[in-house]
């Protein structure tokens, strides 16, 4: 492992999302939440209600901005990490590079973490300037937190399915993103298998909305975690490490070919 | 350099390559076989790319699927035409060259002077995509000499290429080899890899047929029958000559009347006749070639060897 080398994929990365291709999935990730709270902030205009509180305006945007854009994001970036290589004619030269291998995936990963985190931070700041929630600096600190946590730990989920299955990458995460989605919000216990439950747990707790008077929550409702938050963070950061290892593992034991496109 | 021992690749019950043992000392090396032979599985065993299913295989003493460092030593063109295409030249080699862990600075410097190297010094800014055939077989050669590898791998070299472009690659491999570095090429264009190998190994249906220099692979073919094609004037009294000799398996006329075919299992006592008929029997010989004598005939027969048609 050359973490050198991974600096190299890497910059290599992000010269090639400055195409005219990258920049448009740049913009539609961008767009969309701001697009969903201007049409919200229309409504609420028009019908002359009265502006919402943080409670509701914050837990609308991380929803779209830490939750769909993130992973919408990564979902194009880290999940065909190596389907890209194999169909975009460049696998057969990487693979013959000694730790190449290593560079491909964490490079990529760091790649699609970076991104992600830069577009969803635009879009953050856009919706809480529609909002008129500029001024909320603790709220804006803790979505920083958790739109880099979650980044790190969605990015892993998708290179390890990129990496265990390269050919259908991309539709098995999608799959797998609808499954995480919707089962973040159920009641249970399974709800604390996805990274959507930790972060909300983590925005909850930072921001004190963890309290029924706040938020009409109870905090036994199985919504978010009464967990200490560092348990939060531990969970996504070994869960960020374990997967990338993981997928390193079967990424340098197993074999692929590139696909011919004759 | 590299040793195989018993390397065998199967792909589910198909059998890519099979049984292969070889040691390759330093050198220029020609892979022949046609395609399907399992030519492209070997290299990628060789390179790593492939973990062999029985056997071993071992490039510069490392275990190649298990330690990939070796492959530092190695510069690798594929076959495929397969090249990113909206990338520049220069860009994609400098890419490529980073990844052997040189700093920018250095892998720029490199990829310039490999560009250099093959001939693309003009070319070197413009995209990929517009490059030429030649074009591209030169850039994926850059990206295989960048980092000074000790040994080049290439696969169908030639493959497209047109004269000119033959004969530059054909003079750079010849400058590769004599800077005292190592080739390994596969190809079935056989006189072009003749023109740089200074040792064969010829594989078909995944085995390998046979290996080592031209002499020693026509030296196993020494009780192999082989064919003397004889033009002369006087077919008829030439039969009656060739028929006494205990040399000659059997003989038949050409088509064309003016001559024989010769069928012999030593063709050296036949040539050595031959200036005998010239002078004491009056026969005019205007021709003699033997079809046997080149590659693609060694390889022809080996094959029929090997399927035991002879």
């Amino acid at each position: 492992m050359n973490p050198r080398e991974w600096l190299v994929v890497f910059s290599h990365e992000w010269r090639r999302s400055l195409a005219a291709k990258g920049l448009f999935s740049w913009i539609f990730l961008i767009g969309f939440p701001v697009l969903i709270v201007s049409l919200m902030r229309y409504i609420q205009y028009s019908n002359g209600l009265p502006m919402p509180l943080l409670v509701t305006w914050g837990s609308i945007v991380f929803v779209l901005t830490a939750g769909i854009c993130c992973m919408l994001s990564l979902l194009l970036t880290a999940a065909p990490f190596l389907q890209a290589e194999l169909e975009g004619r460049r696998w057969t030269y990487l693979s013959v590079r000694p730790g190449a291998k290593d560079a491909l995936l964490f490079g990529k990963h760091l790649y699609a973490a970076s991104r992600t985190v830069l577009t969803a931070t635009v879009s953050l700041f856009l919706c809480l300037a529609i909002g008129g929630f500029l001024g909320e600096i603790r709220y804006i600190l803790v979505m920083l937190t958790l739109i880099t946590l979650g980044s790190l730990a969605y990015g892993a989920v998708y290179v390890f399915i990129g990496a265990l299955i390269p050919r259908r990458a991309m539709v098995v995460a999608v799959i797998y993103s609808m499954i995480e989605f919707m089962v973040s919000w159920i009641p249970a216990l399974i709800n604390r298998l996805t990274v959507q439950y930790r972060l909300r747990s983590l925005l909850f707790k930072w921001m004190d909305w963890d309290n029924v008077s706040t938020t009409g929550i109870a905090s036994n409702s199985g919504f978010f975690s009464e967990v200490p938050w560092w348990q939060h963070v531990v969970v996504l950061l070994g869960m960020t490490v374990g997967l990338l290892i993981i997928a390193s593992l079967i990424f340098n034991r197993r074999e692929y070919m590139a696909i011919r496109d004759e | 350099m590299i040793q195989l021992q018993h390397a065998t690749k199967l792909y589910g019950t198909v059998i890519g390559v099979n049984d292969i043992t070889f040691d390759m000392e330093p050198g220029a090396y020609g892979l022949l076989g046609p395609n399907g032979s399992g030519k492209t599985t070997l290299l990628n065993l060789i390179t790593g790319q492939l973990s062999p299913s029985m056997g071993s295989v071992r490039l510069f003493d490392a275990e190649i699927s298990r330690d990939q460092r070796a492959l530092s030593q190695v510069g690798v063109c594929p076959a495929m035409d397969l090249l990113p295409i909206a990338v520049n030249g220069i860009d994609w080699v400098q890419y490529m060259t980073r990844l052997y862990g040189f700093s920018a600075k250095e892998a720029g410097e490199r990829a310039s002077a490999a560009l250099d190297l093959v001939g693309l010094d003009d070319a070197r800014h413009r995209v990929i995509a517009g490059y030429s055939r030649g074009m591209k077989q030169r850039v994926k050669l850059a990206q295989a000499i960048a980092h000074e590898p000790q040994l080049l791998i290439l696969d169908e070299p030639f493959s497209g290429l047109d004269p000119v472009a033959r004969h530059d690659m054909t003079t750079f491999l010849r400058e590769w080899v004599s800077r005292g570095k190592s080739v390994l090429m596969a190809s079935h264009i056989l006189h072009e890899v003749e023109a740089v190998a200074e040792h064969y190994l010829l594989i078909y249906g995944g085995r390998l047929l046979a290996s080592g220099t031209t002499d020693e692979i026509f030296g196993m073919l020494d009780d192999v029958p082989r064919e003397i094609e004889i033009v002369c004037d006087n077919a008829a009294l030439l039969a009656l000559l060739v028929q006494q000799q205990s040399a000659v398996d059997s003989f038949q006329f050409r088509e064309d009347g003016e001559g024989l075919t010769i069928i012999t299992r030593n063709t050296r006592e036949v040539y050595q006749q031959l200036p005998a008929w010239l002078e004491d029997q009056q026969v005019t010989i205007r021709e003699v070639t033997s079809s046997d004598e080149s590659l693609q005939a060694l390889f022809d027969t080996l094959m029929k060897i090997h399927r035991g048609e002879i």
